[in-house]
């Protein structure tokens, strides 16, 4: 089933390439983010099916914009894309209710098969 | 005199820092579609106003991408790329990624910007592992000039007075780009080794 993805991420590299990676995947960037200000607003206004969501974004850290879209719909899907893959990061991420995470840079394969996993609802 | 490391903490931190670099320059590999090498310096301690008066000279071009953590542990990282440098991996990753970001208004930026925060990435995982903390970065700044007027912007939250910060120097080279890359970290010393003794690493 195609996702609706709302898109977080600073860089716009790598939104560019994420959309590109979707649309070739089937599925649909429905709006972009590269704050987590205006994440939260998007994750409201265009309600995603999942989230693709950066940790290092311009005015706060990505864990506390996974912690405001779980506060707000608990049973959101939220994938984090990043660099950043230390030890106590991908613990809390995954506490928080993250779903998976893709480290930087990936392939459209590594992609594919994480968004699988998004929609078998695991 | 400067407070340095024991030379068992000096072990340590190039341990972590081997660690990362080689992290680093395999994400830059995968994302230039090409091979890297290193030639890593080992950790120095020196003051900031020595750091700004190693580059002086050197008035070739620079872009820098500057990244900062102001966590448990505050950190600078810069990675420098000579403008023929900058110019070729740009041209790597736009090939390597099928040609996308070309449509982009300035796409050096975005690609030199985004490939300096994914190798920050290498060597901060390194250091936050060892040390059993969690480190964050900051959005990267891009930077540009010679190499101390780069390197003067990105330790401007340092007291130039303080003489106890660390400075890495590592270059990578890549023969099929003919390009060149550095990257400088720069942390407190005294802060490094409470971590190191809080990690039981010491």
């Amino acid at each position: 089933m195609p996702l609706r993805v709302l898109v977080v991420d600073d860089a716009i590299m790598c939104r560019i390439l994420l959309k590109e990676m979707l649309e070739s995947l089937g599925h649909t960037m429905v709006a972009e983010a590269e704050t987590g200000a205006a994440a939260i607003e998007q994750f409201s206004a265009s309600k995603p099916d999942l989230v693709t969501l950066d940790i290092s974004l311009p005015d706060m850290d990505g864990m506390a914009v996974l912690r405001e879209i779980r506060l707000s719909n608990p049973k959101a899907k939220v994938i984090l894309i990043s660099g950043n893959d230390q030890d106590k990061i991908v613990a809390q991420a995954r506490a928080i209710g993250a779903i998976g995470l893709l480290v930087k840079p990936f392939q459209r394969e590594q992609l594919e098969a994480v968004l699988k996993k998004a929609e078998s609802g695991h | 005199m400067l407070a340095g490391f024991s030379e068992q903490e000096r072990a340590v931190v190039n341990g972590f820092i081997e660690a990362g670099i080689a992290l680093s320059s395999e994400k830059l590999s995968r994302l230039s579609n090409t091979r890297w090498d290193i030639v890593y310096s080992s950790v120095e301690e020196l003051p900031v106003i020595k750091v700004l008066s190693m580059f002086r000279e050197d008035r070739t071009q620079y872009r820098g991408v500057h990244l900062r953590s102001r966590s448990l542990l505050p950190l600078e990282i810069l990675l420098l790329f000579s403008e023929a440098g900058a110019r070729d991996v740009t041209e790597a990753v736009i090939q390597a990624t099928g040609g996308a970001l070309r449509k982009l208004a300035d796409p050096q930026t975005a690609v030199i910007s985004e490939v300096g925060n994914i190798m920050g990435q290498g060597v901060l995982r390194a250091v936050a592992n060892g040390l059993k903390i969690s480190l964050i970065l900051t959005s990267p700044r891009l930077l540009k000039g010679s190499k101390s007027e780069v390197i003067g912007q990105s330790l401007d939250s340092f007291d130039g007075s303080k003489n106890a910060v660390i400075l890495l120097r590592i270059d990578m080279s890549s023969a099929k780009l003919a390009s060149e890359c550095s990257m400088a970290l720069v942390m407190d010393v005294a802060l490094m080794r409470r971590l190191l003794q809080n990690a039981q690493l010491v």
